[in-house]
Parts: C-alpha cells; structure tokens; sequence
C-alpha cells in the first residue's frame, strides 16, 4: 500500500509513518520544511504548505491511503487566524485532493479536545464517540470544523480522537510534557491536592490504530469517530509528580459541584472531564499494548524533559 | 455542506471573504466578470460562474445558481466611477445602477425564495460611505445607501418571519487598500488609514458562522466616526462638512 502522511515529520504523524514503513508499506511524508533528511527510505515531499492549494501539486500519484496528522497546536501563541489556516483550510485542500486521486481510505487526527466544555457546561464523563462536542480553545473549534469537513468528504474516512498522547520525542508544548515540567519546578503545583484524571495513550498504540485501520478498513465506507485511549486513564497528580504516594482522594461533591464553574483547565484537575470510555476501540479491534504506568518513568528517565 | 457564493470575487474585499469562507470550512462560488477568477478557483478548488453583473443575463446566470443549494450569499460585487455628475458617460452610469443596485435586489429577492439551507445568511457588503453624501462619487454613496437601506429593511423582514429564514448580515467597512480605489480612479491609496482586506474579511466570516449572528457591521474607524457625525450635527452641517471633507481625499 503506498500512505501519504502529512505533517509525517512530527511527532504522532512521525510515529505513524515509521511504524507503516517497517509494516512493509510505501511511504510519503510532507514537510513545511526546506529539507528534511531524516526520512530513512520514506519519500518526503518538502516544502509542503498544505494550507497552500498549490502545495497539492509537489503530491505523488498513486497514493492509495492518507493519514493526515498535519496540524497547528498552539494554544499560547496560536491565533484563530492561524488554526484555521492549518488545521481547517490544509484539512479541506487534502481532502479535495484525495476525492480528485481516487484515495481508498483517509484516516484524521483529531483530538479528545473538541469534547472539551467551556465555562458552565457540566462535566458528563467518561465521554465517549456521542458527547456533544464543546470545545473551549481555538484548536479545538479548529479540529471540530475539519471533523465536520472529513465526514462531509467524498472519500471513506477514519476521524481518530486522540487523548493526551505520550512517547518517545513529544513536543515540549505535549500536555504531560508541560505539566510534568510544572510539577518539576514548582512545589505548589507538585503538592497540590489534584484529583482529576485523564484518558492518554502511547503513541506506537496511536499508530498501530492508524496501521490496522488502513489495512483492514481500507475499502470499507466511513468508520467515523473513534476516541482512542488506554482503558486505564492516568493521574494528573503523577504527572506533575511521578513520585506521588499520596492514597487517592475521590473529588467529594463541593469540588464537583465547584468544578463545574472553572474553566476546563483547572476544572481536568479535581475531575475526570478528560477521561472517555474507550469502548468503541476496543469493538473495531483496536488495542493498546502498552501502559502509561509502565512507560511514563522511563520516558522521565531518558528524554531529559525535566530542567 | 454549507455552500456559499460570493460576488466580485475575483479581487479586492471578495476574494479575501472567499478565502476567510474556504478556511472556515464553507464551499465558495466565486462569481466574478473578469476571466481571471476562473484560474483563481481552480487554484482554490472551488466553483465559479464568470458573468457580469451589470447586465440582465449576467445576473440571471447567478439567479438560476441559487437553487436553494447555496446557503450563504455574499452580495459583494460593486464599482464606482469617479468625476462630477455632469461628466459621466450615460451607459457607465447605467451599468453601475445595474451592478450595485439592480443586482444585489435581485440576488436578494432570489436568495431568500430559494428557501436556503442553513446557515441562510444573506450578506450585503455595502460601505460607510453610505450615511456621507460622495460628492464626484455621487451615484456610489447612493447605491450604497441603498444597499444599507435595503439590508436594515430585509433584517426587519426576517424578524417577522417574512424571508424563509434567511438573516440578513449588513457590512459597512470603510476604506481597504484595495484595487476598487484605483478602479474608481480614486487618489486615495497612500492614506495611512486604509483598513487591511483580510482582516474586514475575517470579521465578516466570523460573523456569518457565529450563532449570535449580528445583523449589522461597521468596520473601522472612518465609517464609525461619519456614523456618530450624522446623528450629531445638523443634516446640512454633516452633507456640507463631510463631503468636502471627502471630495478633498479624492
């Protein structure tokens, strides 16, 4: 199978295009960038603005399946403007562009944050494929706009929900990333009394997703929404402090019912508002082989994250 | 899908609504009369009808495309011709009463018995030279007081449940750096207080998809000014003070 995977420089599209290089498939990666050299025997297509139209022209023929992780997460300097840009005007070029090229099969990255809840919305957890989308940061009213724009597509399509992805080579902005720099460096937030719970996943489980959905679901019609997540959701207060042995406090009902007036970054931390029920993976055959218990200290040990 | 078709694309405001559109995820109809919007949409992927609408057959083509399909129309299209009233050419006159006033009625009245998907919104790109008389403009701040007049009417109109629920979204951005001020031959393209297209652009996209939806825009400083002067000063103070004021940027 020859896969085009944008944004295959990074780190979840980079996992992806690895793992369905050494499956046996031939790949093709874009790039923004002018040259890119660690590509191993993978195509790379540089200079790939994908929010360019013209950018479709520099893509191979013959693709017969698209992962297209390419995306802009900037939720410090990110402007509307600039999601859009990136996550809505590429998403709908690569789309027009896989109807015109015959592609059999196109899977999205989209994220457990178009499930976010703005002020006042309460928390309805575990979320799962159904719950309302409400996404409170320009990324993810971004990613709901192309989620929209891929299930409207000619082309069968995957939209994959990632929840917090971790693994060899995160991106410093990566949510467990920075909290765990925070807890690092500050006692406050390392002592804190956080209760709340995430849903995450490693990212060779994100990809082995994307690998068995383009092989085995290649000529099926749309799979639609998949949330992708470990069935265990991981502590927020082992992630702003691996060495925490504090006995887990259950949120009693103030704090759930105080919860539901924060913003949703500091309600995820006394609530499991980010925590979804992997269920529908688990039916359409999709496994996790690895435990963010199992992986997260030995990424602290060996990705030199922590100042 | 949401459809949205969008007139005077080919430049200028138009084409940056149409791009702002493309990147909120909305298909776009360029429509345009010159030729070059047809590389244009191919460059953006997306539909376009080359036609003028000026002229009685130009209009119908885009008419005939309003099939109820189209859930987002952008009456953009628009010219101006400078020079007093004594000196202007009978038949540019017409063609420009065509475009900014016949057209955007017609498109209106159509728009609204197509009974449109949602998010029916109906917007009229007008201009803050609407509430200011033009002098050597004289017909353009005419036809766009029309066209705020006609947009303010058709906004009651959907209030009382009489426009199959279309809203009506009326834009008046004062001056762009754009090419409309050398079209219309005006000397006005070194002025400092020109807003940026792109940026009236995304305030109108935004507004269009917002489910707030407001029904009235004035973009910059110029048009908000002018605004407050005509509910302040006397009406002869006001026609005498701004239109020197502007025939002098002219």
């Amino acid at each position: 199978m020859k896969v085009l995977v944008t944004g295959g420089t990074g780190f979840i599209g980079g996992e992806t295009a690895r793992s369905l290089a050494e499956a046996g498939h031939e790949v093709v990666v874009t790039t923004r960038a002018a040259d890119w050299r660690q590509g191993g025997d993978m195509t790379v297509v540089s200079q790939c603005d994908l929010a360019q139209p013209a950018s479709l022209a520099l893509l191979p023929t013959g693709i017969n399946a698209v992962v297209h992780a390419a995306a802009l997460a900037d939720f410090r300097h990110g402007t509307w403007h600039d999601h859009l840009r990136n996550n809505v005007g590429a998403t709908r070029n690569i789309l027009r562009w896989a109807e015109r090229s015959g592609v059999a099969h196109l899977a999205f990255m989209s994220t457990i944050g178009v499930h976010d809840r703005p002020w006042g919305h309460r928390a309805v957890h575990p979320l799962d494929e159904q719950s309302p989308r409400h996404p409170s940061s320009a990324y993810g009213r971004s990613k709901v706009i192309a989620e929209d724009l891929v299930a409207a597509a000619r082309v069968p399509t995957t939209t994959l929900r990632l929840s917090w992805v971790y693994g060899t080579g995160m991106r410093s902005n990566s949510h467990i990333r920075a909290m765990a720099g925070w807890g690092a460096t500050n006692a406050l937030a390392r002592h804190a009394p956080v209760t709340g719970r995430v849903s995450v996943i490693d990212v060779r489980d994100v990809a082995a997703a994307v690998k068995t959905i383009l092989e085995t679901g290649g000529d099926a019609p749309d799979t639609g929404a998949i949330l992708l997540a470990e069935s265990e959701p991981a502590e927020l207060r082992h992630i702003l402090n691996p060495a925490a042995t504090i006995l887990k406090r259950p949120a009693g009902p103030l704090a759930r019912s105080v919860a539901a007036l924060l913003p949703l970054s500091l309600r995820a931390l006394v609530d499991d508002s980010l925590v979804c029920n992997p269920e529908r993976m688990r039916m359409l055959g999709l496994r996790t082989s690895h435990a963010f218990y199992d992986e997260f200290p030995l990424l602290l040990d060996t990705e030199g994250w922590l100042p | 899908m949401t459809t949205a078709l969008v007139t005077g694309a080919a430049s200028g405001l138009g084409l940056e609504i149409a791009r702002a559109l493309l990147m909120r995820g909305v298909e776009v109809i360029l429509v345009d009369r010159d030729p070059a919007v047809a590389s244009l949409a191919s460059e953006l992927l997306c539909e376009c009808i080359v036609c003028d609408l000026s002229t009685d057959e130009g209009t119908d083509e885009v008419l005939k495309r309003l099939d109820g399909s189209v859930g987002i129309v952008v009456s953009n299209a628009g010219a101006a011709q400078k020079g007093a009233m004594r000196d202007q050419e009978p038949n540019a006159l017409r063609d420009m009463i065509g475009l900014n006033v016949t057209a955007p009625a017609l498109i209106a009245r159509r728009f609204i018995e197509s009974t449109p998907s949602r998010p029916a919104c109906l917007v009229i790109v007008s201009s803050s030279m609407a509430v200011a008389p033009t002098p050597m403009l004289g017909t353009y701040g005419a036809s766009k007081s029309f066209q705020t007049s006609l947009a303010e009417a058709l906004d009651v109109e959907s209030l009382l449940g009489a426009t199959n629920g279309v809203r009506v979204l009326c834009a008046e951005p004062s001056g762009m750096a754009t090419g409309f001020q050398q079209a219309a031959g005006v000397n006005h393209a070194e002025s400092r207080i020109l807003l940026a297209p792109e940026d009236v652009a995304a305030l109108i996209a935004d507004e269009i998809l917002s489910p707030r939806g407001r029904s009235f825009l004035r973009i910059g400083t110029t048009g908000k000014m002018l605004a407050i002067g005509k509910r302040v000063l006397p009406r002869a103070v006001f026609a005498r003070l701004t239109g020197r004021m502007l025939a002098r940027f002219r």
